[in-house]
């Protein structure tokens, strides 16, 4: 066994802290060290060419490399060993720039610090034993979770490129909340124009499985290899004999609220979404219809010309392989009645911004006419409230929702441009305007089409006859405001949807503090999450604009064929392992799983069934929970087995 | 008969006579008598509250430790002290809320208090008495009690700041209380309602700025004029005397013909249960509310 030890200087960044020639001296005595170096780069070119000299003339044939993390560079050094037909996992990394140079100041100290940190590694590494990396076969079809632009769009992409892809939507329709939207900042078109052919585009695709009205209900396996079961609800209508001739509403004895027009409007048990609902079918909603039981009310089934409806459809479990998943389960408007001082939802003329949207809408309850929900009479003076939630750490949302300047400037502006006569105020706290044209958007509001903006908080709102007191502060004057306005619009924040935070836990993927899904690296994988496999589109890993969802989106889709264009994948090495002599099958390695990669096996032993647990190599992550937990020392983990770190650690401990 | 230890705080015993008074009399036609503290001391009022120094809790806690051992005294009586006036209200509530969740605080206050062979074992609640004839008296008993209906007083209920600030001293919903509201519909009286029903009447502005205070009640009073409003109620001795020694000051300046008169509930309550009108000390109002109610036959 021969070790060659490499000390990286980092230009200044180990060097300016760090004697690098002493802790290369510090290693020649260590046992088996036939060559310890400094270098400048050790990841450079040069530096990865003087370990490969030295592995070919000195026949080195275990590597340590004294530098950054190993999440930086373990794979470029890993890869120069696999080379020269070394094992890969018999090089160690060690790192003496974030956990040591980075870190202190006393360069003495910090020597001393690195020294203990390279001999602990050299007596490790002589313990190392070569691993061999396992393959798993990769299922070419994709599932995309959430039919709203970004799920849309991810899903379009995959299925561009060829893969099978399959779009499950909870609700009747795939669209989302851009269905609802009247127009799009900064450019003023028409949502659903520009948003209905992509979702046509969904329902005509062949290699697109829409599945409407469906959730997923259980994920199991891994990346290449996900076992997806998804629950399809019964419609009760046929898709495919329903000719959308409208027979089956009129006749509906059960009037209820309109979700898609934020409850402004009525509509009935049997409905259609929204005219342009993809896909186009009618369908009756189970916990409002008057009874599945025909004997109580069939009055649609009576009138259904083509006899599409079917009372006796049952739902079905759909059983799936999939080898990507992507997460597109957006968000949801945050909850503005939690906000008591603006009295959303005890006074009438104070309406959320997606209620603003639908009246604004010449599909909405209103066709398009601004009209107040108490009296239906058109509002003279609209205050606009920015941050409704959003940047308030001490009581709601603390983060910047990101879209609200700007679509409560566009709804200021569209009220302006129907209503001649009319005033429109936003409070804001700071404008936002980081896009491109958003500036000249918020520019165009405020000096072309009047409207007012005032910086500051409005601390309460108040009915007065029937008009609104607005009372607030104007923090550019440090005067206090008092205004009459009849109509409020509240620009909500964004939170994570219920869909989003229940993917999230089943699946397993952590979430930030505010409950929105974390990315594998905020900068580099946006798109990724910590499950391999596993992917992120559009709003459910935080607030998030159109455009930057259909960006999210296609990178969701690209990441996610890079899983899908391999035949088999290579799965790390370092996962835990069961030494079944020890094993007494107690099951507590089991529950400690995050993954859920162990479990217990029966097996035969000298005559006796006797239970012992077993890995699944493909879903361990080789975190160590299971070993830290096993009572009988009975699980291990390779490339950190027990050995290797009491050597680690009696190295650390000597002085 | 239950009976309330209550700690009345130095208003009620100087420019609030008619509040306490009233208060204390319908409490016993009601099943919840008010028994005053022997020895109680000021709660310490702004002192206390303006800052952390432990010194000034001593007061308030010293309140309820006298409070805890009155109720030995008295008739099946919770373990609660009751209160009057809503700075009193607000910082014994904070007191003692302060102290039930910080141990260290309360020994090194109980430290203190053994000198006078006092000790506080934090098992105490306050209560405003708004809050008891909410929660323990009940709506229904109290409108069962009315004998002469408050017709045709159009009240605006007016909460102030100190009942619904801050969060741990609240007693209602803070953006949109009903208790006073409710209150003057079982004695039945008309409720208006006024935006500026939580508008700071000015507070202690009255001791340095007095401009500051009339414009607020300025306000005030005019938003319930154009409401068509002919009385006030409220439950704070200084809400009553910014808006009624104020008032009248402006009605002065102004020649405004109209004069609101300031209600403590309690006399209402009185009122309306026909105590004699004595108790109420409507003498001590600046704007009498004998005229209206003489004009309303309701003086008893």
């Amino acid at each position: 066994m021969k070790i060659g030890v490499y000390i990286c200087e980092c230009g200044s960044n180990i060097a300016g802290t760090i004697d690098t020639e002493k802790v290369a001296r510090s290693a020649e005595p260590l046992p088996k060290v036939s060559v310890s170096r400094v270098y400048r780069y050790a990841c450079s070119e040069p530096g990865q060419n003087l370990i490969t000299n030295d592995i070919e003339e000195l026949g080195l044939d275990r590597i340590i490399v004294a530098a950054c993390s190993p999440s930086m560079h373990e794979p470029t050094f890993r890869a120069v060993l696999k080379e020269r037909g070394l094992n890969p996992y018999l090089l160690e990394m060690v790192n003496i720039r974030e956990q040591c140079s980075w870190v202190h100041s006393d360069k003495k100290q910090a020597t001393e610090k690195a020294i203990s940190l390279l001999t602990a590694a050299v007596l490790r590494n002589a313990l190392q034993q070569p691993l061999t990396p396992k393959k798993v076969g990769v299922t070419n079809n994709a599932l995309v979770i959430g039919g709203g632009i970004a799920g849309i769009q991810a899903a379009l992409d995959l299925a561009e490129v060829g893969y099978k892809t399959y779009l499950v939507e909870k609700t009747p329709s795939i669209g989302g909340k851009m269905a609802q939207l009247d127009k799009t900042f900064p450019t003023l078109d028409c949502s659903a124009c520009i948003l209905s052919p992509k979702m046509v585009d969904v329902g005509r695709h062949p290699n697109i499985t829409l599945l409407a009205n469906s959730e997923v209900v259980e994920v199991e396996g891994f990346v290449g290899n996900f076992k997806v079961k998804i629950k399809k609800k019964a419609t009760y209508v046929d898709p495919v004999k329903c000719t959308l001739c409208d027979e089956c509403v009129p006749v509906c004895p059960v009037i209820i609220h309109d979700e898609y027009n934020e409850n402004l409007s009525p509509r009935r048990a049997i409905y259609i979404p929204f005219p342009q609902a993809v896909p186009a079918t009618y369908i009756i909603e189970e916990e409002t219809c008057l009874g599945i039981d025909p004997l109580i009310c069939a009055k649609c089934r009576d009138v259904c010309g083509p006899e599409a409806i079917d009372f006796d459809m049952k739902p079905e479990i759909i059983e799936e392989e999939f080898g990507a998943i992507v997460v597109a389960t957006g968000y949801e408007a945050y909850p503005i009645e939690n906000i008591g001082e603006y009295g959303y939802g005890s006074i009438h003329n104070v309406i959320s911004g997606l209620e603003f949207e639908r009246i604004l809408s010449a599909s909405g309850p209103t066709d398009g006419v601004v009209r107040r929900p108490s009296d239906g009479k058109v509002p003279k003076t609209v205050v606009f409230i920015h941050c409704a939630g959003s940047r308030d750490p001490a009581k709601h949302l603390p983060y910047c929702s990101k879209v609200c300047c700007m679509y409560s400037t566009k709804h200021a502006l569209q009220y302006r441009h129907l209503v001649h006569d009319g005033t429109a105020v936003n409070f804001y706290i700071d404008i936002r305007t980081a896009g491109k044209d958003y500036e000249e958007f918020y520019q165009r509001a405020a000096e072309e089409d009047g409207v007012i903006y005032i910086k500051g908080k409005v601390s309460e709102i108040l009915e007065d006859g029937d008009q609104l007191l607005i009372r607030g502060v104007n923090t550019l004057t440090s005067e206090t405001v008092e205004m009459h306005a009849d109509l409020v619009v509240l620009a909500n924040g964004m939170m994570p949807s219920e869909g989003t935070k229940k993917i999230a836990s089943m699946l397993k993927l952590p979430v930030d503090s505010t409950g929105f899904i974390r990315e594998a690296h905020p900068k580099l994988k946006p798109v990724d999450t910590v499950i391999s496999g596993v992917f992120l589109a559009g709003t459910a890993s935080g607030p998030k604009d159109i455009p930057e969802t259909v960006a999210h989106a296609s990178g969701a889709a690209s990441r996610a064929s890079t899983i899908l264009a391999q035949k088999e994948l290579e799965i790390d090495a370092t996962i835990a392992n069961v030494n079944e002599m020890l094993c007494r099958g107690c099951g507590m390695c089991v529950d400690s799983c995050p993954y859920s990669a162990i479990e217990l096996e029966a097996k035969n032993s000298f005559g006796h069934t006797i239970k012992v647990a077993v890995v699944n190599e493909a879903l361990c992550k080789g975190c160590g929970t299971c070993s830290a937990t096993c009572l009988n020392g009975a699980i291990g983990h390779l490339g950190y087995t027990d050995n290797q770190i009491l050597a680690q650690i009696k190295a650390l401990s000597q002085k | 008969m239950v009976q309330y230890s209550y700690f009345p705080g130095c208003n009620l015993k100087t420019n609030a006579k008619g509040f306490e008074k009233s208060a204390v009399a319908v409490s016993k036609k009601l099943n919840a008598e008010l028994v005053e503290i022997p020895n109680w001391n000021c709660c310490g009022t702004v002192h206390t509250m303006t800052s952390d120094n432990l010194m000034k809790r001593i007061a308030p806690v010293r309140v309820l430790s006298r409070s805890r051992k009155h109720i030995e005294e008295l008739e099946d009586s919770p373990n609660e002290v009751a209160t009057l006036c809503s700075m009193c209200n607000s910082t014994l509530k904070i007191v003692n809320k302060e102290v039930k969740v910080d141990e260290d605080k309360l020994s090194k206050i109980n430290y203190q208090l053994e000198e006078d062979e006092e000790t506080y074992a934090e098992d105490m609640e306050v209560k405003h008495f708004l809050e008891i004839l909410r929660d323990s008296v009940g709506y229904k008993n109290i409108a069962k009690k009315v004998i002469k209906e408050l017709k045709g007083i159009k009240v605006v209920p007016y909460y102030g700041c100190m009942l619904l600030h801050p969060e741990e001293a609240k007693i209602d919903d803070e953006e949109m209380p009903s208790v006073l509201e409710y209150l003057m519909e079982s004695l039945g009286a008309e409720v208006i309602f006024s935006p500026l029903f939580k508008f700071c009447c000015g507070s202690y502005h009255i001791v340095d700025d007095e401009t500051i205070v009339d414009s607020q009640v300025s306000k005030i009073l005019q938003d319930v004029r154009v409401k068509g409003a002919n009385a006030m109620v409220v439950a704070c001795p200084l809400c009553a005397y910014n808006l009624d020694y104020q008032q009248k000051k402006l009605i002065k300046q102004t020649g405004e013909k109209n004069p609101i008169p300031i209600f403590y509930f309690s006399q209402l309550m009185a009122i309306a249960m026909g105590e004699p009108i004595e108790i109420n000390h409507f003498e001590d109002h600046q704007i009498d509310p004998r005229k209206l109610l003489k004009e309303l036959k309701l003086e008893g």
